[in-house]
């Protein structure tokens, strides 16, 4: 029974990805955006989304579109530039952003800066582009969707040269500052020491929680379940953290993350030990409750996969906590979580947290595998005796 | 015999309050995700 019902799930996720990819093709027309009106659209590339805009027979310049991940995935621009190679205007086509963040470039007038810069420009941020702060990953996201698409009508449209970008590592402090607090994580999970795990759990919720609101949330899982990869060169703290995360556990078994640099474990801990209190559920409760997490990863992940939007089903109050972002009934988790918290222990981890649950069912595929690769290492070691005994009888 | 009952009791009581906390926290979360869905079906 146990077997089917995980067989349901499994189909019933491949079913919503499908069906989000469907729909997310079909919402994805050029043609309802407010840009595109007064000109009739004609198609250039077959490969590229590239047009040539038209008032009756005259050529008035070119579309062109260009995609790149933002803070929560992708961001898709579309931009419009006259014959000269200015852009005459761009508008955000779609995304699957943070919704905070794009509200924010909304309300900054972010997008007014992009009239009327020439094409070759290299779109940089803080030199050609400005960033709005507490967006900056998503300013920054959109200056290079901006300059795929400015240099796709360049050379496609206008056939002329544009610049080549190199690709540049972002390397600051903080990327440096992941890699050390993960490698220490890595030590106090195996050296066991409790005050180490002490020690990092703090780091972490100073450094992951407060300054770099940088949680493993169910839209890191999200983000991998529908291609929308990060690019390395410009998220290397997540690359770090999540890719650290997945591999300790797949090769080691064991869950770093969680154990010893979860920021809102380190919450947690802190609000338990205030209180002093340890409350208990019963036996048979408990047995139940175990089973949820699971349930709310699957089903924020059927939500996650028909929308296409990772960020869409993330219930978890990290974000809210560390730098006060969420909206509507999100406000309402943080506070139960916390409360939960301070008489139960490790409240959120062990019954709600979908991270934790995630890394759980990852640790259990590793387990069931293991022993699959056993059992047929003893059934080979089982026939060679069988076979020279067979031998000797002949 | 009263002394038995007691931490009977207790425990009871501390098992239903963290149900509650627990179902509580458990409601928030079940409603934010039922307001998501009906945001996604509801813009189509």
């Amino acid at each position: 029974m146990n077997k089917l019902i995980q067989w349901l799930a499994y189909g019933s996720l491949v079913a919503a990805f499908v069906a989000g990819q469907l729909h997310h093709s079909k919402n994805n027309e050029i043609h309802s955006l407010d840009l595109t009106q007064g000109f009739t659209l004609e198609k250039m590339g077959l490969m590229d989304e590239l047009y040539a805009a038209r008032q009756g027979d005259t050529l008035m310049g070119y579309l062109a579109c260009g995609q790149a991940q933002g803070y929560g995935g992708p961001l898709e621009v579309a931009v419009l530039s006259d014959t000269s190679g200015h852009i005459q205007n761009m508008a955000l086509k779609h995304h699957v952003e943070t919704y905070s963040f794009v509200e924010k470039l909304k309300a900054n007038y972010y997008f007014r800066q992009y009239k009327g810069k020439v094409l070759a420009d290299s779109f940089a941020v803080h030199r050609d582009v400005n960033a709005v702060s507490g967006a900056t990953i998503s300013s920054a996201g959109i200056a290079r969707a901006t300059r795929k698409a400015s240099y796709t009508i360049l050379e496609k449209g206008m056939q002329q040269h544009a610049p080549e970008i190199e690709k540049q590592w972002r390397v600051t402090p903080k990327e440096g500052i992941v890699l050390i607090l993960f490698m220490l994580g890595v030590m106090a999970t195996f050296m066991k020491k409790k005050n180490l795990r002490y020690l990092t759990l703090g780091l972490s919720l100073i450094f992951f929680g407060f300054l770099f609101n940088a949680s493993i949330t169910l839209s890191h899982f999200g983000r991998i379940l529908l291609g929308y990869l990060p690019d390395m060169h410009h998220h290397l703290a997540w690359w770090i953290l999540m890719g650290g995360s997945l591999i300790t556990i797949v090769v080691w078994g064991r869950n770093v993350y969680c154990h010893a640099l979860c920021p809102f474990h380190a919450t947690q801990m802190l609000l338990n030990k205030v209180s002093g209190i340890n409350m208990k559920f019963a036996m048979k409760t408990m047995r139940i409750i175990r089973k949820i997490p699971g349930f709310l990863v699957w089903l924020s992940l059927v939500l996650i996969l028909l929308s296409s939007n990772p960020t869409l089903a993330g219930y978890e109050p990290f974000a809210m906590l560390f730098s006060l972002e969420g909206y509507g009934v999100q406000w309402y988790i943080l506070p139960a979580a916390l409360v939960g918290s301070l008489f139960i222990s490790d409240f959120f981890c062990h019954y709600l947290c979908p991270v934790g649950a995630t890394f759980k069912w990852i640790k259990k595929q590793r387990r069931e595998v293991k022993i699959l690769f056993s059992k047929k290492q003893n059934a080979q070691e089982d026939e060679q005796p069988k076979k020279t005994k067979e031998r000797k009888i002949a | 015999m009263s002394n038995q009952k007691k931490p009977k009791k207790e425990k009871s009581l501390e098992n239903s309050g963290a149900l509650v906390l627990y179902l509580i926290a458990l409601g928030t979360i079940v409603v934010f995700l039922a307001v998501q869905f009906m945001n996604f079906f509801h813009k189509g």
